[in-house]
């Protein structure tokens, strides 16, 4: 997949922090590089 | 339990990356009470969020079904993990949901992508340190 591709998949989606408050998910790796984690459930 | 192995893996990386000032984010299936839980319980400690809804999973194109839970790899993979101590907790989120791992940043730059093709099929570390680090 390239970024392009993904920029059109995660438009307009949002993940909840612990403390509840939404953000975009494109927004977690604006200012910074990341290790981006998908976990499975939390068993 | 996969989970669990997967945290304790990223927490034996989680220095190199800060000192590269690359951060560590989990995206997690289940409820923020869940999260909350996961890393208590396991010293895990990243900007943690969650997605119930798995539109984020969907969008970064995860694979999810019951026989990449249940199937043979993953079985044998389950037993490997027990081997090494690791157990199954209580369940928060969805079961057949497959995670991934993923190098971005910043802006619009994707470093790395590895999408766990059953449960247990982690990325290799080393590579996602390589991506991350250059």
């Amino acid at each position: 997949m390239t970024y392009d591709e993904l920029k059109t998949r995660i438009a307009g989606i949002s993940v909840t922090g612990i403390d509840g408050k939404d953000v975009a998910l494109e927004s977690l790796w604006q200012g910074r590089r990341v290790v981006l984690v998908f976990l499975r459930h939390f068993g | 339990m996969f989970a669990r192995q997967q945290a304790a893996a990223l927490m034996v990386i989680k220095g190199r990356l800060e000192a590269s000032g690359v951060a560590l984010i989990a995206i997690g299936s289940g409820s923020p009470e869940g999260a909350r839980r996961f890393m208590d319980t396991l010293g895990f400690s990243a900007d943690m969020y969650v997605n119930p809804d798995l539109s984020a999973y969907r969008a970064f194109r995860l694979e999810r079904g019951i026989w990449k839970t249940l199937g043979p790899a993953s079985l044998v993979r389950g037993i490997r993990a027990m081997m090494q101590g690791f157990r199954q907790g209580r369940p928060d989120g969805d079961l057949w949901q497959q995670g991934g791992v993923f190098v971005l940043g910043p802006g619009e730059t994707l470093l790395f992508q590895h999408r766990n093709t059953s449960a247990g099929d982690h990325a290799d570390l080393n590579a996602v340190l390589a991506a991350a680090e250059g």
